[in-house]
């Protein structure tokens, strides 16, 4: 027993979940890095089940890889947020208007 | 009777889904961070029943052993009164709706009406290990993916100085910047003197 398909349900809930997230949260930083996680969960989940769907192990790797790259993401992505806090003390994305025409 | 693996499989998904709702409607960005923690034990415990025993450890470990501790630390160091409202999001909804109904047609068409071809090479078939222990994924990734896991590593290079350059605050020349350590360390004889003269009469 596979469940393939409610796991392919599950994560594209996920995934929407997660791009609801990101619209209405669109002004806060660490919120947004986390629903960015989640719907690389949610795409991993899916990859898993197709792996174990085909009994084939390349879609795992393909998983160990997205998670080496998200950890790398969301490293920089905290660092920047760091630098942001300390020059405006807000993480307000409304306020990073500098370069706004 | 329903097989056990199934009963698993709803109670983590519907936990799965809990918690990751919870990590988009919470306004306490602490207890999203908690939320999204539960999500990965949630999701470990989903892939776990997918013969990825590997992965699942590993995603607890890096992520919240390491990723979801780091965004504790940088949700901690801020002020939580600081952050933003909410944006308004009526106006994406239907595109939302919308988004959702084309995922939902496109599982119809492909899974519903029996489209699954099995015409993928077989995995390996190492009798008593799960697909994704540790040991099928090393023979994979040291040999047919060894290029991607050198990329990664550089990547991951990459990753640690651009933080580590990121965030430093000494090293440049010629920035002045305040010393909080000398100044706390700072005795009061070594900044002020005090001498006894004579009074003069002019």
């Amino acid at each position: 027993m596979t469940l393939l398909t409610e796991y392919l349900l599950l994560s594209a809930a996920v995934f929407i979940i997660s791009l609801f997230g990101l619209v209405l949260n669109r002004q806060n930083v660490v919120a947004l890095l986390m629903c960015i996680e989640l719907m690389l969960l949610a795409v991993s989940t899916n990859l898993i089940a197709f792996s174990n769907h085909y009994h084939a192990i390349s879609g795992q790797i393909f998983v160990l890889l997205i998670l080496a790259v998200a950890a790398a993401e969301s490293a920089i992505g905290l660092a920047i947020f760091v630098l942001m806090y300390r020059k405006r003390a807000t993480v307000d994305l409304d306020q990073m208007a500098s370069l706004k025409g | 009777m329903i097989d056990i693996q199934t009963i698993i499989f709803y109670q983590f998904a519907a936990l799965l889904l809990t918690a990751s709702t919870m990590v988009v409607v919470s306004k306490n960005p602490v207890k999203s961070v908690l939320s999204l923690v539960l999500a990965f034990f949630a999701s470990a415990v989903l892939w776990m029943m997918q013969q990825a025993e590997f992965l699942s450890f590993a995603l607890i470990f890096v992520y919240v052993g390491a990723v979801m501790t780091l965004f504790l630390f940088i949700v901690l160091m801020l002020n939580v009164s600081t952050l933003p409202k909410r944006a308004r999001v009526l106006g994406f909804t239907p595109a939302l709706f919308a988004l959702l109904v084309v995922f939902a047609y496109s599982f119809y068409q492909d899974f519903m009406q029996g489209a699954t071809a099995t015409t993928l090479s077989q995995g390996p078939k190492n009798s008593g290990l799960m697909l994704g222990s540790a040991e099928n994924i090393a023979s994979v990734l040291y040999t047919d993916y060894v290029i991607v896991f050198e990329l990664v590593a550089v990547v991951l290079l990459i990753a640690i100085v651009a933080a580590i350059a990121l965030t430093q605050r000494t090293g440049r020349v010629g920035v002045l910047r305040q010393r909080v350590g000398d100044q706390v360390a700072a005795k009061p004889e070594e900044r002020i003197e005090l001498v006894k003269m004579e009074a003069e009469s002019s």
